[in-house]
């Protein structure tokens, strides 16, 4: 009896964290970044920037989709090894609402032989400095590449990885995301 | 039930509810690549570049860039490397990369009298399999020197 009375108050925090758990997961089965309002987040993250025919593209163009910002460079080999398989996820979860894009920070021309070269069949935005500025507005402090965010259809940023995603990685998380919208009666109609 | 099983299995718990998307990321801290790649300058039988190199990460050899800044002059050096790892990128062929740490020799201009000069040093590094860096730049103060006149 004694040694229960001692771990009682650990009981208590134990089923506290199993409640708050439950109601957290219950109501916000996917995080956006703590701390800010909707309205704040989604406009933190929109970015115009050139195309590689220099055309200007708003990012609010894909709005409603998944939208998956990939920053890379031609020099960065990291980069170019994740691309195959961002190109095969376009091509496999398009009608699903999935939308990458590329940003290069990079000379266009070097990003127009990869982009060939890959056979990269999503847009790919390109900048120097207003790239890099971009990849900080997302988190990316020290500019590391390859380096990619994933807003959900509200704009709102669903989750940074900085470095490669290894192979199965996207996929996963893109399921996750299905699933979650799925799971969540107003947002049937946007993915 | 002990008290630490206690309290790891309420913060499993609550790190599984908030946790996410996040938890399908397994990934270590990115460095700054100021702390990925420390030069210092040493004297070693005449001044030497010494990089403390983070483990995991490397530095290529080719984009080490050194120049000598006198004032408002800028004056190109030449280091004296030591033999670099040779690997074969996947995409980029033949690279030499240094890991751990290195040294390069550096045989610098006499500063002008007066007048503080720098070491501009700009490089590029990788953490293995995973990111790059950009180039970065730094500048380092050279240790003062018996100064000579502009005139010399």
């Amino acid at each position: 009896m004694e040694r229960f009375l001692k771990q009682l108050p650990l009981l208590i925090l134990l089923a506290t964290c199993l409640l708050a758990g439950i109601a957290l997961y219950a109501d916000n089965p996917i995080d956006a970044v703590p701390g800010e309002t909707e309205s704040e987040s989604a406009a933190n993250y929109r970015f115009t920037l050139p195309d590689l025919k220099g055309e200007i593209q708003d990012s609010e163009q894909w709005q409603g989709k998944l939208l998956i910002v990939n920053f890379w460079a031609s020099w960065c080999a990291p980069c170019l090894e994740e691309m195959p398989r961002f190109i095969t996820l376009q091509t496999a979860y398009a009608d699903r609402g999935i939308q990458f894009v590329g940003i290069g920070i990079d000379q266009p021309e070097a990003l127009a032989k990869v982009v060939d070269r890959l056979g990269v069949n999503y847009p790919v935005l390109q900048g120097d400095f207003d790239a890099m500025q971009v990849a900080k507005q997302f988190g990316n402090e020290y500019g590391v590449l390859p380096y990619t965010s994933i807003l959900d259809p509200e704009g709102e940023l669903f989750i940074t990885i900085a470095g490669a995603v290894r192979e199965g990685e996207m996929e996963q998380l893109i399921k996750k995301f299905l699933q979650s919208a799925a799971a969540k009666p107003s947002d049937s109609s946007s993915i | 039930m002990t008290t630490t099983r206690l309290l790891i299995a309420a913060l499993m718990i609550l790190a599984s509810a908030t946790g996410h998307a996040f938890d399908l990321l397994e990934r270590d801290s990115v460095l700054d690549p100021r702390e990925a790649f420390i030069p210092t300058l040493v004297k070693d039988h005449g001044l030497a570049l010494h990089w403390q190199i983070a483990p995991g990460y490397y530095l290529y050899r080719d984009k080490i860039k050194i120049a000598q800044i006198n004032r408002d002059s800028r004056h190109p050096l030449v280091p004296k490397f030591e033999p670099a790892e040779r690997v074969i990128d996947k995409e980029f062929g033949h690279q030499q990369v240094y890991r751990h740490a290195t040294t390069m020799g550096l045989e610098t201009l006499p500063p002008v009298s007066g007048q503080p000069a720098y070491l501009e040093i700009t490089y590029q590094g990788c953490k293995e399999d995973r990111l790059c860096y950009p180039p970065t730049t730094l500048r380092l103060p050279l240790p003062s020197q018996p100064p000579i006149t502009e005139s010399q």
